[in-house]
């Protein structure tokens, strides 16, 4: 039997043993990783996993909450989805965790097992989309670096789609010392085609801005 | 006959008496009529001579006196045995008066009889003279007045006793003329007054009773003048001695032809008398408001059992009027068979000598009403003993009390229950909390087990069921936790869901599985197609429903075989609603008693509150329908109610 490579990382945050075994187990069948804090100041200590990762938090722990768990995880920058997990269904819990992003909320006596796993499954893909793109963002931020201040400025006016000479006749420079900068820019960026400059038009923006 | 008439005979009288011994024939025939005369007349005729010597002593002499003529004549009347000595002296001063000039004279002198009776004779006396003015002869006549004396005085006498007596009255007594004037008053003027009697004779009755009683008394006055007896009763202001409550009789006295001439009147003073009644009747009247304006009530009877006395009170505790049971023997009042032995109560009481406990002690007691229903009474008993023996029974209708008494025992019996089931539902909840941690594990744990399994390609015909056994029950446990815990808590039940027929049964009978299984009951369920979802408070119409299911439940626990469980719903039109009926083939109950099943406290369960069904049907009513019960032709009972698909706002 073959190990496949694991989809994700499920952090298991529980102040009951049995529920963080279980679930740990039930992960590890479902072939996912798993890593389990039995409270949330234990997982604020630590660093997040590689990879996508689903964080199951129990809403009632003694200590700090699920909900301030949660929105600590938040301004340390964690990315990964929260499913809450709870005994009790309570909305106004619920309402809370879902406006500070929780992905789902699971009242424990209505736990389908089945249906947690491909819950967290399609957790790990966004977060795995949320990864890329970050990924991806930092790689061209890293283009960005080699690109001078006018060809970043007409990378992103041709990015969003400004013809050469109305990018020209807005920087106050000929059409064709534009179709010089583009070129440059291109080449640093590593792209190809206008279309793919285009899809990296909103991430040029928010990096130009920056600089 | 009058003096008149005797005067003008004397002529003849004296003609004969002074011829007598020189008779004379000139008139024989009138000398005899003489004799005749003197022999009839009833007049005392006697004539003396100047010396006093009787000359002539008629025959109604002899009569009176029992001498003789015979006897008489000859004998000087001063030494005659016929005028009492104490009188002669009298009679010679008349006589010598006589001679001094005068012819007649009068006077009264006493005649001693022979048989020594003195006789009163009032006589006319003339006297005869001679030619030298001397007197010749003593005329004398007279009349016995004896009797007529007599009678005077009797009526004197008999006048002075009737004042005697109408003076000793303790009344005012009075005889008034026509003018209204007093002729006697007796000494009740005295007492009353402080005036003399005899003062008052003559004067105006106004002027000794004053204006103001005149005025009250006038008008009967006025009556018994005009011939009539008339009474006052009431009070009389007089101006002496202050205003009194008289009885007076007023009646006209008549002279002997019937004339009227005056009034009697008698007063009788009743002030006393008549404040003593009034503090009597006042007494009476006060206790009469109290008796019948008592809380309690009250019955009096005598010592054979009889009523006499019944007030309002009693009157509404039995509902029988007083004037129905009075004279009737008390045991009407009683149970039959306390009633039976009552009037044996009251013998032995007496025959004890008044030894029995009955009396003085409170007692609860046992009454029955008119209408046959029995109430409870708490008694007390006293007795009167005066002229009469009476006992008096003071009666408290305590049912009301008693039942209240029940109630708050019932209620307070309920509170613990109910606060037990309120306590069992915060366990409930915080068992559900506690029962989830395990049941998650054990779902997550048979799930992981069933993926191992399903990536093994394990061929094993058990593992794969059992471990999907597990993970299936150990959901299916805690859905059930889940419920429970919602369906005994309070929060969010007024939460509107849209619901099917379906959901809620299955939900109802999810909870009463294991009953339903260990009773061996058979399930009818039968949900129309045309029902569209309605939109209503989940817990509270399952609450209802459970409530009813868990009745039918109870019902067929009685049934020995073929328990059968109903569960209905249809769509009934205007308004558009669900039909929701549940059924039982139990032993049912009597169609009149159906009504009571939605009175609080009405269980027929030993453990039961009483609160299920009244409280099943104000929750369907919020629903804006309307929960019944009837019997089915076939046995067995049948609730049933409506819900409109367009609900009112239910709180």
């Amino acid at each position: 039997m073959t190990e496949p490579q694991p989809a994700g990382t499920v952090v298991i945050v529980d102040d009951d043993a049995s529920i963080r075994q279980s679930l740990a187990t039930l992960m590890d069948a479902a072939g996912f990783s798993t890593r389990c804090h039995e409270s949330g100041d234990a997982l604020l200590e630590c660093e997040p996993p590689d990879g996508p990762a689903c964080l199951l938090l129990d809403l009632h722990m003694p200590g700090t909450s699920g909900i301030e768990v949660q929105r600590q995880l938040c301004m340390q920058g964690y990315d990964m989805p929260v499913i809450f997990l709870t005994g009790h269904a309570e909305v106004h819990a619920a309402v809370d965790a879902l406006k500070g992003g929780a992905a789902d909320f699971i009242v424990k006596s209505e736990f389908r097992p089945a249906d947690l796993v491909a819950q967290i499954r399609s957790c790990f893909d966004h977060h795995a989309d949320t990864l890329d793109h970050k990924r991806r963002k930092a790689d061209l931020c890293q283009c960005v670096e080699r690109l001078t201040r006018r060809e970043l400025e007409v990378a992103v006016l041709a990015a969003g789609g400004t013809t050469n000479h109305v990018i020209g006749m807005q920087l106050g420079i000929s059409e064709r010392t534009v179709e010089i900068h583009r070129g440059r820019a291109m080449k640093k960026l590593e792209l190809r085609t206008a279309a793919e400059l285009a899809r990296l038009h909103d991430d040029l923006l928010e990096i130009s801005e920056k600089h | 006959m009058s003096w008149a008439f005797l005067g003008l005979e004397f002529r003849w009288v004296v003609h004969s008496v002074l011829d007598s011994g020189e008779h004379s024939n000139a008139v024989p025939d009138e000398s005899g009529l003489f004799d005749s005369l003197l022999g009839l007349s009833d007049l005392l005729v006697v004539v003396l001579d100047a010396t006093g010597t009787i000359r002539l002593f008629n025959r109604s002499c002899e009569t009176l006196t029992g001498y003789a003529a015979d006897e008489m004549i000859g004998q000087s009347i001063w030494s005659s045995p016929l005028i009492p000595e104490d009188e002669k002296p009298p009679i010679l001063r008349a006589i010598a008066s006589v001679r001094a000039g005068a012819s007649d004279f009068r006077h009264v002198n006493h005649w001693q009889t022979r048989a020594g009776e003195l006789r009163l004779i009032h006589w006319r006396n003339t006297v005869l003279r001679d030619g030298n003015g001397d007197i010749h002869r003593l005329f004398a006549t007279g009349i016995d007045a004896t009797e007529q004396e007599r009678a005077v005085h009797a009526r004197d006498h008999q006048r002075r006793e009737l004042h005697r007596l109408l003076d000793a009255f303790p009344s005012l007594v009075a005889c008034l003329d026509r003018n209204l004037r007093v002729c006697f008053a007796n000494h009740g003027y005295r007492d009353w007054f402080n005036l003399e009697p005899a003062d008052q004779v003559g004067r105006h009755v106004e002027e000794i009773i004053g204006a103001r009683a005149f005025e009250v008394l006038e008008p009967h006055f006025r009556a018994a003048l005009d011939g009539q007896k008339s009474i006052y009763h009431g009070e009389v202001p007089y101006s002496h001695g202050g205003t009194r409550f008289i009885h007076g009789t007023y009646v006209p006295s008549r002279d002997d032809a019937g004339n009227i001439e005056g009034i009697y009147l008698l007063a009788v003073d009743i002030t006393r008398e008549h404040r003593l009644h009034w503090q009597l009747v006042e007494q009476v009247r006060r206790s009469k408001a109290i008796v019948d304006n008592a809380l309690d009530g009250i019955i009096c009877i005598d010592t054979h059992g009889r009523i006499v006395g019944f007030n309002p009170a009693a009157e509404q505790i039995f509902g029988y009027a007083s004037r129905e049971v009075s004279g009737k023997n008390v045991a009407i009042l009683m149970p039959e068979r306390t009633g039976d032995q009552h009037d044996d109560f009251i013998r032995s009481y007496f025959e004890n000598d008044n030894n029995g406990n009955v009396v003085g002690e409170r007692r609860e007691v046992t009454g029955r009403h008119r209408d046959g229903t029995l109430i409870e009474l708490l008694l007390a008993v006293t007795e009167i003993k005066d002229r009469e023996h009476y006992f008096i029974g003071f009666l408290q209708d305590i049912s009301q009390r008693k039942q209240a008494e029940r109630e708050a025992r019932y209620h307070f019996t309920n509170l613990a229950h109910v606060t037990r089931v309120g306590a069992l539902g915060e366990v409930a909840a915080g068992l559900a909390h506690e029962l989830s941690q395990p049941l998650t594990a054990i779902a997550a744990n048979a799930e992981a087990c069933l993926m191992r399994v399903a990536a093994t390609d394990s061929t094993d015909p058990v593992l794969e069921p059992a471990l999907r056994q597990i993970s299936n029950q150990s959901q299916r446990a805690g859905e059930i936790i889940d419920y429970l815990r919602r369906f005994l808590r309070n929060d969010h039940s007024g939460d509107l869901e849209t619901c099917t027929p379906g959901e809620l049964f299955d939900r109802v009978l999810m909870l009463l599985h294991h009953e339903i299984h260990v009773s061996n009951i058979q399930v009818l369920r039968d949900i129309d197609h045309h029902v569209q979802p309605c939109t209503l408070n989940r817990v509270q119409i399952e609450q209802v429903l459970f409530n009813l299911v868990k009745n039918a439940i109870d019902a067929l626990e009685k049934v020995g075989s073929r328990r059968e469980l109903q569960l209905r719903c249809g769509m009934s039109s205007s308004p558009d609603a669900w039909k929701v009926s549940v059924g039982d083939n139990g032993p049912g109950m009597q169609p009149e008693h159906l009504e009571r099943l939605f009175h609080p406290f009405f269980t027929t369960k030993s453990d039961g509150l009483g609160q299920g069904l009244p409280i099943c049907r104000t929750i369907v009513e919020r629903h804006g329908g309307c929960l019944e019960a009837s019997v089915r032709p076939e046995g067995g009972m049948m609730f049933s109610f409506n819900l409109p698909l367009d609900s009112p706002n239910h709180d």
